[in-house]
Formats: C-alpha cells, structure tokens, sequence
C-alpha cells in the first residue's frame, strides 16, 4: 500500500502559560481519502488544521511538539519560505464562513486567478481563462458573468465554491475543510458536499473534514477521528464509528443527532444531550478529560489519563472502552 | 413584471459606491469644488497675475479697494497683497501635501510593521511611537528648522516627523482589526507572502479611515506651516500664507487687511478639507458597517 500523504505524530501545541491546547494528536489521511474530525467546539479540531499549515493566529501559541509529515516531508521543520510554497500547492484550506473568507475589495475573478498566477507561472490572461474553468468546475453557473462581481454580490453557497475554487486552484495534495458547510443551509450543504467529493475524485486529493455534524461525517468520510478537549479519544473507520462506537464521548455525539419519527410530535422522545461542556485550558483536571461529563467515570477516570490503545483497526482512549463493565 | 424587463443592475466596485456616496454629502462637494479653486489658483495663478510678490509696487500699507495697483491692499513695505496670495498659494499646497505625504507613509509603515507583526516588533515600534508623540509638536519642529535652515523641504520634513505618530496608531489599530479577518487568513492558506498580505490584503481594507485622516493631515500640515512663518520660522526667501502673515504680524492693528486675507485662504482651505475628510468619511463608512 501506498505511504499516507500526510501523517500527523504526537502533534502538541501549547497556549502560553495555561495549558495544552493540543496534545499529543496523530493520525494518518491515505491518498484519495476523506478524513473526517468531529468534537463540540474548543475540542481542538480548528487549532488543529490550522497547526497542520502552521497558521497560528497568535504568538502565544507554539507547536511544541511532534511532527507533521506531508508527502514524506516535515513541515513543523520547514523553513517560513518553504512553508509559503506549501501552502496552496500541496495543502490548502477553506473555511467555516465564506462570508468573511474573501477579500471584499477584489472580484472573485481577480481573487481565483491571483491564487493561480501563485501556484503557477501563468500570465494574466491565461489565469482568466483558467478561472473561468475552476468556476466552471465548482459548480458556478455562467462563471464568465461572475467573474467581475464583488464577493458581496454572491449567496453564500456561491462564495463557498469560489473558496474551494481557490483552495483547488493550486491542486493542493491536501485539502483542510475547517466546517466548510455549518454557515451554510441544508441542500446547498449537500451541493457542497457533491462538489467536493467529485472534485477529489478528478484530483485524488486527500481531504481533512472538519466538523461536528455527524451526518457529513457519515455522508463524506473514509476514517474519523473524535476529538475531545485537545485529545483524540477515538479512531476508526466510519463504519465502525458510527455503527458501533465505544467512547462514551462518540456515543453522546451520535444520541445527539435528531432522528425524524412518525410518531406524532407530543410523543417524540427528548433529544439526549452531554450533559456539561468541554473544559477550558484553564479547567481541565488530571485524569481523563471527559470524565466530569461521562456517565461511566469512576476515581480510576478521575486520576489517571487513558491511553489511546490501537486494536482491529480503531483506536481508543478510555478505561471503559471494553464494555461497560467499571473497573 | 417579466423578467426580462427587470432593470439590469451592474455589479459596482467598492470604489464606484464611495465615490457616489460622497456626492450625496453636499458639504463635501462644495468643498471638493473649493479645493479645486485653490489648486487651479496654485497652478495658473501665477502665470495670469505675474506682479512680483516681494517687489513693492505701492505706498506701504495701502488699504484694499482704494488702489487698482494693489487690488486687496499692500503690506508695510508696499508688496502686493494679492500676489502673495496667488504666488503664495503652490507654496503653501506643496508643504501641505509633501508633509502630509510624509507623514502617511512614515505613519502607515511604522504602524502597519508593528499591527502586522506583533509581538517585540509592534512593542519596539510603539515606544518608538510614543516617544515622538510626548515631544510637544511645534517645539520639535521649530528646533529641526532651527538646527538645520529655514528652507520649504526642510519645513515639510519637520511636519512630517512630528505628525506620523498619530496616523501610525491610527493604522496599527486598523492592522489589528483586519487581521483576524478570514480572508486574511485565507490568502495566507493559500501562500501568500507577508509582503502581498501586508499591502494587498490587509492595506486596502484598513485604507477608509486613513484615507479621511490623509485629507484632515494635510490641513493640519498646512496650518503647522504657517504656525511656523507667523514664529518667523518659515522660508524668507519663497513667498507662502504663512510668511505673508508672519511677517506683517507686527502690523496687525494698524493694517487688519495684510493678515486678515491671507488669514481668510487659510482658512478657507483648511475648511474644505476638512469638508472633504467629512465627505470621505461618508463615503467609506458604508463599507466599514458592512465588515
């Protein structure tokens, strides 16, 4: 079998002072293969993507550790230089709100082709010509009208495929999809989804799906990574995580999804909730993080931090992960 | 309606939206209009009015409209007031602007460095700031103009290098707002340089308060200028507003004319730029309730 693209090892990444925002996360992401990250917000999922392409959006963050291989080459160890040229050329990003995600005082037109005279040697016109293609290809309609209008101009569903249009337009090895779909509504999120898959079907791009919709991870992902309070806590195959999960965490977010009934509505069972929410840096204890949530935590959680064990081709972090026999 | 008969609405460009924007302020555009005047007087002026302005073309202190000589009267020696104020009005635009320019680029460099950077280079930058902006502003230049000569590009540059600290705290603060922006974010993803983010990214969008604090910049420039000939510290050599009143100051209650016109350009320029800042605020606000 082919070599990951891109391998994460004991990725650690510390916010000045308080504590570990990360810590120690790895995971593979195989040629061609969507991996999905799923957690409550402040679990870490964004920090992150963002670590992987060394984006640190303050000085008091640091990646102290661990190492980020992608196609075999380390990039924590990259020069600022190199980092430049990997970005939009081997692994690229697109965000959570295309609303804020384009430059306002460019048209698209002028955004797409200035990310691909970037990642290519290409000349205006040439650029132009290739523009109206990617847009072509994310799904615009008549993009040759589109070209001249200001991101203001545009729905949201549109902006977002102009945002992959851009991330695409240096055929990157590794697309980071930080929630690419949460501000966006329901059939233009299922769009979204069509587009990116046929789009990594094309380019055998490898893409990182970031999400705390368990319906996109069900709908898109290969693996799935759960993530909680900056740790992993379970890994596995989609099947195997959403058929049979084993983390008390992963099964909370799956109770969490509404299930249509037709029962009438009086008679609708109340949606389960976890109880709680993630810990900030500040709060968080020994012992398992999720403990003061988890119905099964007992003094052994409390004290000790659980180990992310590997079996049959899933990984787990909990003492109670066998079953729910306590200790 | 039918569709097809639905007005076609062009997509505008931010710039085409301000600019109608700012013709909606009427104010503005008198005072755009105003400021036009005062530039085709600095250009053409001299070449339709060609009267010497330090020859003396009439009796000493002759009072305006009794001599069609000296139309707006003359000073104690007997120049011509009028030609001053024509001769005297590039001079003075020019100061305006040179150390408005100056006081842009050395504002907007220093504090786009320290916004964009952060950390010991923002820290090192504003004590920097800070240091020139507790140096009481008129002091300082009146000691650069002394220390080196009373000259029009010196005078600039002393304006320039007491002002920038303002507009330098004014930009790190517009860097510090646009740089958490996703799309700032975005263009990093995608490789972008420090340089191409710094002045293609964030500069423009950090661009509408700066813009309107360039107009206010210089009119204050151009009142620091004549601050500085009123204290006898202007060129003597090139005639402008300031010298002109400078140098009848002690004249002031016995020929009210040979402050009071010169007095009245100043004004009136610095009041429409003033209008003209107010308007480019208008213009751009829009765009700021929009991000």
């Amino acid at each position: 079998m082919e070599p990951a693209i891109l391998k994460v090892r004991d990725l650690t990444v510390d916010f000045r002072g308080t504590g570990k925002i990360l810590d120690r996360v790895s995971f593979d992401l195989d040629r061609g293969q969507t991996i999905g990250i799923v957690g409550e917000s402040g679990c870490g999922k964004s920090m992150m993507a963002l670590s992987i392409m060394r984006l640190m959006p303050s000085l008091a963050l640091r990646i102290t550790g661990g190492r980020v291989e992608l196609d075999g080459e380390d990039l924590l160890e990259a020069s600022d230089q190199r980092m430049r040229e990997v970005r939009g050329s081997k692994a690229a990003m697109i965000f959570q709100d295309p609303m804020t995600s384009l430059n306002p005082l460019y048209t698209i037109g002028d955004q797409i082709a200035e990310s691909i005279r970037k990642n290519g040697q290409v000349d205006r016109r040439e650029a132009m010509a290739k523009t109206v293609g990617m847009l072509k290809a994310v799904g615009i309609p008549d993009p040759a009208r589109h070209l001249g209008e200001y991101p203001h101009q545009l729905s949201g569903g549109k902006r977002q495929r102009v945002m992959i249009a851009m991330a695409l337009a240096g055929n990157p090895d590794v697309l980071i999809a930080d929630e690419p779909t949460t501000a966006l509504d329901v059939t233009v999120q299922a769009q979204i989804f069509e587009q990116l898959r046929a789009m990594q079907e094309k380019s055998g791009t490898s893409i990182i799906l970031i999400t705390h919709d368990m319906g996109a991870v069900a709908e898109m992902a290969d693996r799935v990574v759960v993530m909680y309070a900056g740790r992993i806590v379970e890994e596995g195959s989609v099947e195997d995580i959403l058929d049979t999960p084993r983390h008390p965490y992963t099964r909370g977010l799956i109770a969490c999804i509404p299930h249509l009934s037709d029962e009438p509505f009086d008679a609708w069972p109340l949606l389960p909730v976890i109880p709680g929410a993630v810990p900030g840096l500040a709060e968080r204890q020994a012992g398992c993080t999720f403990a003061p949530r988890c119905p099964l935590a007992d003094r052994h959680c409390r004290e000790n931090v659980p180990p992310l064990v590997e079996s049959a081709g899933r990984r787990i972090a909990c003492w109670h992960g066998d079953g729910d026999s306590a200790r | 309606m039918a569709i097809e008969n639905l007005p076609i609405v062009k997509p505008s460009s931010p710039l085409a939206e301000a600019w109608s924007a700012f013709l909606r302020n009427k104010a503005s555009v008198a005072g755009l209009a105003m400021m036009a005047l005062v530039a085709c007087l600095a250009i053409f002026g001299p070449v339709l009015y060609s009267v010497d302005p330090f020859e003396i073309v009439g009796a000493p202190m002759t009072p305006p409209w009794t001599d069609a000589a000296v139309p707006l009267g003359s000073d104690y020696l007997g120049r011509d007031l009028l030609a001053g104020i024509v001769h005297g009005a590039g001079v003075t635009l020019f100061v305006g602007g040179a150390a408005a320019l100056m006081t842009v680029s050395i504002g907007i460099f220093i504090g786009a460095v320290a916004g964009f950077w952060g950390g010991r280079a923002d820290r090192w930058l504003m004590r920097l700031t800070e240091f020139f902006q507790v140096l009481p502003p008129l002091l300082f230049a009146m000691t650069l103009v002394t220390l080196f000569s009373p000259s029009i590009p010196i005078i600039a540059i002393s304006i320039g290098l007491v002002s920038w600290p303002a507009t330098a705290r004014l930009t790190r603060a517009e860097f510090l707002k646009i740089k958490p922006q996703g799309y700032v974010t975005a263009a990093r993803s995608n490789g972008g340089r420090d340089g191409y983010i710094m002045w293609r990214v964030v500069l423009p969008n950090a661009a509408p308060p700066l813009i309107v604090s360039a107009a206010l910049v210089v009119g204050m420039a151009i009142l620091f200028e004549a601050g500085l000939s009123f204290l006898g510290l202007g060129d003597p050599n090139v005639m402008s507003w300031g010298l002109i009143i400078g140098s009848n100051r002690e004249y002031l209650i016995d020929g009210w004319w040979t402050v009071t016109f010169p007095g009245l350009a100043i004004f009136l320029t610095v009041l429409s730029l003033s209008l003209i800042g107010d308007g480019l605020n208008d213009a751009f606000s829009p765009s700021l309730r929009e991000r």
